[in-house]
């Protein structure tokens, strides 16, 4: 089930009824998480539980084995991580991997059929499984590292894999941010259920007012349901999907997060204004935090990151990114969208330009924009099916012509309207960090409540037709 | 202060809603009516006496209640319009019609809609049907529930300039529980659904395997005692040219093929004078001047 569906909100009355009564011992709570977590998972498929369970115990015990272990702990670390990647491979890249061998052996006048011969199920991808996986992997290689202990509770690891806020799409949660979490009662705070709630309430503002209303003209274009050849259409269409694709997601992530609030449980950040930064290193500091970071600390670290020399360094960064790009999707697509972001970055370390301009603070527009710029290129690649198409619309963009008021009226008057909405709100955020009298301003009460009704109002009238999240594609 | 935070939120929140609710104009069709409609009719949990199936022209076409009580009169007859969007004759929906006919009643009856349309690959797909599918708890409750959501009804910017300043073509659609959508659209324009049947069919013309499979389906109920009633339903000459042109449908050997198979096939009085709002659809008058001819036709 979604969090912005009927089905949820007749869950999440459920849980939270029980959960004061449950949550009183630790068994009890860890059993409670897990029940109902998968009740969450297999309303909207069932058939991969088992998946899910098999590879959470399998990190579970091989944890153990390297923490206890002296000689094989790489062993079990190698295990651990190969259940995981095995399973990604297997259910979200073999079609991809057998089409391309199809084609790359036709080359060679071989034609295995490899695209005829994978089992059905297979073709089927685990809701999840690109999260869960990580999450679980983190736990392994924190306690290889030995910067974490491994759990003794098999129920306890279960809770943490399974826990329905950020189970299907995230955020990925370290296994050292949450097991401690998940060991005792916290009271929660009248405070913190408010704060709890707002987030919520924001998240599903974020998604069903923003995300599903620039959907619309977003799909609209690209299913060339309108027609309207010329530039500005087009760059509309890359800012529309820039921001869909930001409050779907970062909407999503407000809801787990408040969420969990209201179980007691904090989870980090995982959006933190990104269009405003003024460097691609601070746009992916800022964007799906939760990821970046992950692969930051486990693969760009291990490869050496940058301790082994500047050409080593870039090495690194490149691979990271690709495989952050191919993380998303089994598309060539997605690993244009990374290796987009990976020049880019490249180009930031060898030049130094942003650290240059932000000597002058009048140039920070400039740097924002530049780097708003790169980031829409790029989303066109992420959005695109192929590549041919992702050119196509970057050709239009980039090929100036006029531009009609005809077409403006009949179809771009929602989405402008949307658009400023969106601008105006994530400019009064980005204010409110740097701004200690507009901190204020939003922290009393009645302004406070005012925002949350003024966004309760919104999505009871103003929400757009039902999409799914973006992300649970991945 | 969680209490003085939640009743001030909700005091402004009913404030907002209470002067919106008062200002806003009404929409020409429902959102939420339209998603428990659909929900509906996919998740039947009982079975009929008299079922309808077709596409568009037939959930629009055909007020079931009419027909039945013209056709049956006075008697306790059950009657669902089973039609979808693009609806095509894969053997998954063959399934479910055949689930959805009471074998029990003494007046077990099925009323087919044809258009070409039907009989292409792409339809074949019944990607409205199968998009509507989720599990049966999940459709219980949104049937139970989104009834209780009537009244936030959701508008765009573009839906309140167009409603207040009474701009560009209103569609009513009115959502009943027997199947039936009853629409209009104002203005008429009889030409409209002209350019999207030009698209429909290109690379998408008629499958003469679905043909067979569905002549084998008609068969089939007949000889588990359900009369099964063919007729096409009434569109523009203008469209009906272009349909036969483009789709490689043969309306008359296909009738032929269909008695034989033991279906009773209807026609309809030239001298009826159907009025569809885009050419392709009946408008809510027509429908029901439909349902009753039908009726007229259904000997019990």
């Amino acid at each position: 089930m979604t969090f912005n569906s009927i089905a949820f909100l007749v869950f999440a009355f459920v849980f939270f009824l029980f959960w004061p009564f449950a949550k009183k011992e630790n068994n009890s709570r860890w059993f409670y998480i897990i029940v109902m977590s998968l009740i969450f998972y297999s309303w909207l498929d069932w058939r991969f539980i088992f998946l899910l369970l098999f590879t959470g115990l399998v990190d579970f015990y091989t944890g153990q084995l390297i923490h206890h272990s002296i000689k094989f702990k790489k062993l079990w670390l190698v295990i651990s991580l190969s259940v995981n990647i095995l399973s990604l491979l297997v259910f979200k890249y073999s079609l991809f991997i057998a089409q391309n061998l199809d084609l790359l052996l036709h080359v060679f006048n071989v034609d295995p059929y490899f695209v005829k011969n994978i089992p059905s199920f297979t073709l089927v991808l685990p809701l999840g499984i690109s999260f869960y996986t990580f999450n679980s992997m983190s736990y392994t290689i924190d306690i290889y590292r030995k910067n974490l202990e491994p759990v003794k509770s098999p129920l306890q690891f279960m809770a943490f894999i399974s826990f329905f806020p950020h189970l299907v799409a995230g955020p990925i949660i370290r296994a050292k941010d949450i097991l401690f979490q998940l060991n005792r009662n916290k009271i929660v705070s009248q405070l913190e259920i408010w704060h709890g709630l707002q987030m919520i309430v924001f998240g599903l503002f974020h998604k069903m007012v923003l995300a599903d209303n620039l959907s619309v003209f977003v799909d609209r274009i690209y299913q060339k349901q309108i027609i309207d050849d010329n530039s500005l259409t087009y760059w509309l269409w890359a800012i529309a999907f820039s921001f869909q694709i930001y409050f779907d997601f970062s909407g999503y992530s407000k809801i787990a997060k408040g969420l969990a609030k209201l179980c007691g449980i904090q989870f980090r950040l995982n959006f933190n204004h990104p269009y405003f930064s003024t460097s691609l290193k601070e746009f992916w500091n800022r964007w799906h935090i939760s990821l970046s970071h992950w692969f930051r600390d486990y693969l760009y670290l291990s490869l050496g990151g940058n301790r082994k020399g500047k050409l080593m360094s870039n090495i690194n960064l490149w691979i990271t990114m690709l495989v952050s790009g191919f993380w998303h999707g089994a598309n060539f697509t997605f690993i244009i969208w990374g290796a987009i972001h990976a020049f880019f970055s490249n180009v930031e370390r060898v030049t130094k330009w942003p650290s240059y301009l932000k000597r002058y603070p009048y140039l920070t527009f400039f740097s924002r924009t530049f780097i708003l710029l790169q980031v829409l290129v790029a989303w066109v690649f992420f959005r695109c099916q192929n590549i041919n198409e992702a050119f196509f619309i970057l050709q239009k963009m980039f090929t100036l012509n006029t531009f009609s008021m005809v077409s403006f009226k009949v179809y771009f008057f929602d989405v402008v309207i949307w658009l400023f909405l969106s601008f105006a709100i994530e400019y009064f955020a980005f204010v409110k960090l740097n701004n200690f009298s507009v901190k204020q301003i939003s922290k009393n009460k009645l302004f406070n409540s005012l925002a949350i009704a003024s966004a309760i109002f919104m999505i009871l009238f103003f929400r757009g037709p039902e999409v799914g999240f973006i992300y649970f594609q991945f | 202060m969680l209490a003085s935070r939640l009743i001030i939120t909700i005091l402004f929140t009913a404030i907002f809603a209470g002067i919106f609710l008062k200002i806003r104009p009404a929409k020409c069709s429902s959102e939420i009516e339209k998603n428990w409609f659909w929900m509906n009719k996919t998740y039947q949990f009982k079975k009929y006496d008299l079922v309808f199936f077709g596409d568009s022209r037939t959930y629009r076409g055909v007020n079931p209640d009419i027909t039945s009580q013209e056709a049956f009169k006075n008697k306790n007859i059950s009657c669902l319009n089973f039609g979808f969007s693009s609806a095509g004759f894969n053997q998954s929906i063959q399934n479910t019609i055949d689930q959805l006919i009471d074998q029990n009643s003494k007046n077990k009856t099925l009323v087919i809609g044809f258009t070409p349309n039907e009989f292409t690959p792409k339809a074949s797909k019944n990607e409205h049907y199968f998009t509507l599918q989720t599990n049966k708890i999940d459709a219980a409750l949104r049937i139970k529930i989104l009834p209780y959501f009537a009244l936030f009804e959701n508008y765009s910017f573009v839906d309140l300039y167009n409603l207040y300043l009474k701009k560009n073509k209103c569609y009513r659609e009115e959502f009943f529980e027997n199947g039936w959508v009853k629409s209009d659209c104002f203005p008429l324009d009889s030409n409209a659904a002209l350019i999207s049947y030009k698209k429909e069919f290109i690379n998408n013309t008629v499958d003469t395997n679905v043909m067979k499979s569905v002549l084998n389906f008609v068969e089939y109920q007949n000889n588990k005692g359900v009369k099964v009633y063919g007729y096409f339903p009434p569109i523009t000459k203008s469209l009906r040219l272009l349909e036969d042109s483009l789709s490689g449908f043969d309306r008359i050997q296909f009738k032929k093929h269909f008695i034989a198979k033991g279906g009773i096939w209807i026609d309809f009085d030239s001298n009826l004078k159907f009025e569809t709002y885009d050419g392709s659809h009946l408008t809510s008058n027509s429908a029901i001047l439909l349902s009753k001819c039908l009726g007229e036709k259904i000997k019990p």
